[in-house]
């Protein structure tokens, strides 16, 4: 190996040895540097119940030829109705021509992903609450509020 | 330090396992990216764009579809140049920047999930990485035109331990942030009892008829000790670069940890379990399977010479 592959190998374990280290344990606050991130998946404690016993969730239906109102659940569908991300869009639609092109967006987004015997797709706001005491083993919430409805004729 | 420097980095080890891990990295970056860049949300209207860092400061902002098109037919073909080594430098250039830019689409979308980060930190080390000199078109094609052409059997092992560092320290930066916001008590409490059942609520629709997450929430001891288990491995694993031993008890328990996490926690990660084929020593699978077979063949050969 020469000296120069050696010196040009040393900058990239620096590069990314280093900056990998730097973000991953003081990331610039609230930041994201995309490819560099920091890794704090389920850091904070839950052990304080009260702190998430009630939650709310935007549930994604879609109706099919045949299936009425089955959730979508993959992440492509879903990710742009994160509950941050879709407040935060929602907060910015304020006229009608807005939620118009919303409308229209969802709608070639869910023609282009589950095809054309789609007949319509429905937003709820899922109200849940937490049962610690005993098994989950039930999957309706305890309110459901529709948020959008679109007909796909 | 010099020397440790450089015996740590530039050791040299076997060619051919950096060549399998490039033909399977790129090779499950195709199947894994394919599912991941979705060209449907670029429809949704401007205020869902919440551009990350990189894309502000590029000033990138959402690509019209027919251009995503293109650019994601780039990045097929150019990530399976990269898979099959063929003008393996300039591909998996260009698919590491395409990756970078088609990935991280989700991200300004509202999306998060670290991992996929170390999918693109680990295609850009693979650019300054000598990683075609064998299992490639490019080598068959150089061979072609210099029949005698004999690959080098040893290469510096700095692109293997790059990509275990950066692997490792994911895991470690997890333990330190845990740590960091909630203590001990992180451990030695109802903390991963409760988040387990939360995700079972969360993720409903993921749940199968085993309910591994709701049979462990019903014993909060095992709960802390699965947590302790969690923070110590996590802690531990930067010490896969430096120890042979523990690698390989690491690696599974991390193997066991992610499977662990997929039925109890119902959450996945896909991409990391990628990131196994870089602890395998693919030269002595090789060696392993070919003196078997070899010896096979000789006692074959033996017995018909016998006959």
């Amino acid at each position: 190996m020469s000296t120069l592959q050696k010196a040009i190998a040393t900058l990239t374990i620096l590069f990314f040895g280093l900056t990998s280290v730097i973000f991953a344990f003081s990331p610039p606050k609230g930041r994201s540097y995309w490819p560099f991130v920091s890794y704090p998946m389920y850091s904070v404690n839950k052990k304080d119940v009260t702190y998430f016993k009630e939650f709310t969730y935007y549930g994604v239906f879609r109706d099919q030829a045949g299936v009425y109102e089955k959730e979508l659940t993959d992440p492509k569908y879903l990710a742009p109705f994160d509950r941050d991300s879709f407040r935060k869009a929602i907060r910015l639609m304020r006229d009608k021509h807005q939620t118009k092109r919303l409308r229209l967006g969802m709608k070639k987004l869910f023609q282009k992903n589950i095809g054309p015997d789609l007949i319509a797709f429905k937003i709820y706001l899922d109200k849940w609450r937490l049962n610690l005491e005993s098994n989950f083993d039930h999957a309706l919430p305890e309110e459901r509020k529709l948020i959008l409805q679109e007909s796909m004729n | 330090m010099k020397k440790y420097w450089g015996d740590f980095w530039f050791k040299p080890t076997k060619t051919l396992d950096l060549a399998i891990s490039r033909f399977l990295f790129f090779g499950l970056l195709f199947f894994i990216g394919q599912a991941k860049i979705d060209a449907g949300w670029i429809n949704l209207p401007t205020e869902f764009w919440h551009p990350i860092f990189i894309y502000r400061y590029f000033g990138w902002g959402p690509p019209t579809v027919q251009v995503f098109e293109i650019l994601e037919l780039a990045w097929r073909c150019f990530i399976l140049f990269s898979c099959f080594g063929f003008l393996t430098p300039l591909s998996v250039l260009i698919s590491s920047v395409l990756s970078l830019y088609l990935l991280g689409l989700r991200y300004c979308y509202g999306y998060y999930h670290p991992e996929d980060c170390l999918l693109i930190l680990a295609s850009f080390i693979f650019v300054m990485a000598p990683c075609s000199q064998m299992f490639s078109l490019d080598y068959l094609m150089t061979r072609r035109f210099k029949p005698n052409l004999v690959p080098p059997t040893e290469t510096p092992r700095w692109p293997q331990r790059l990509i275990w560092l950066i692997w490792s320290l994911m895991f470690f930066a997890a333990a330190i942030a845990k740590l960091k916001k909630s203590g001990l008590s992180w451990v030695f409490s109802d903390n991963l009892r409760n988040q387990i059942i939360f995700n079972q609520y969360l993720f409903y629709f993921r749940k199968t008829s085993w309910t591994f997450g709701s049979a462990l929430a019903q014993f909060p001891l095992l709960c802390q000790i699965s947590a302790a288990f969690v923070i110590l491995l996590e802690l531990s694993l930067p010490v896969v670069i430096f120890s042979r031993r523990y690698r390989y008890v690491a690696i599974l328990g991390c193997l066991i940890f992610q499977t662990l996490n997929w039925f109890v926690m119902l959450v996945r990660f896909d991409a990391s379990f990628v990131f196994y084929i870089f602890f395998i020593p693919w030269s002595q699978c090789l060696d392993f399977i070919k003196n078997k077979f070899l010896k096979n063949n000789t006692q074959l050969s033996v017995i018909k010479n016998i006959k």
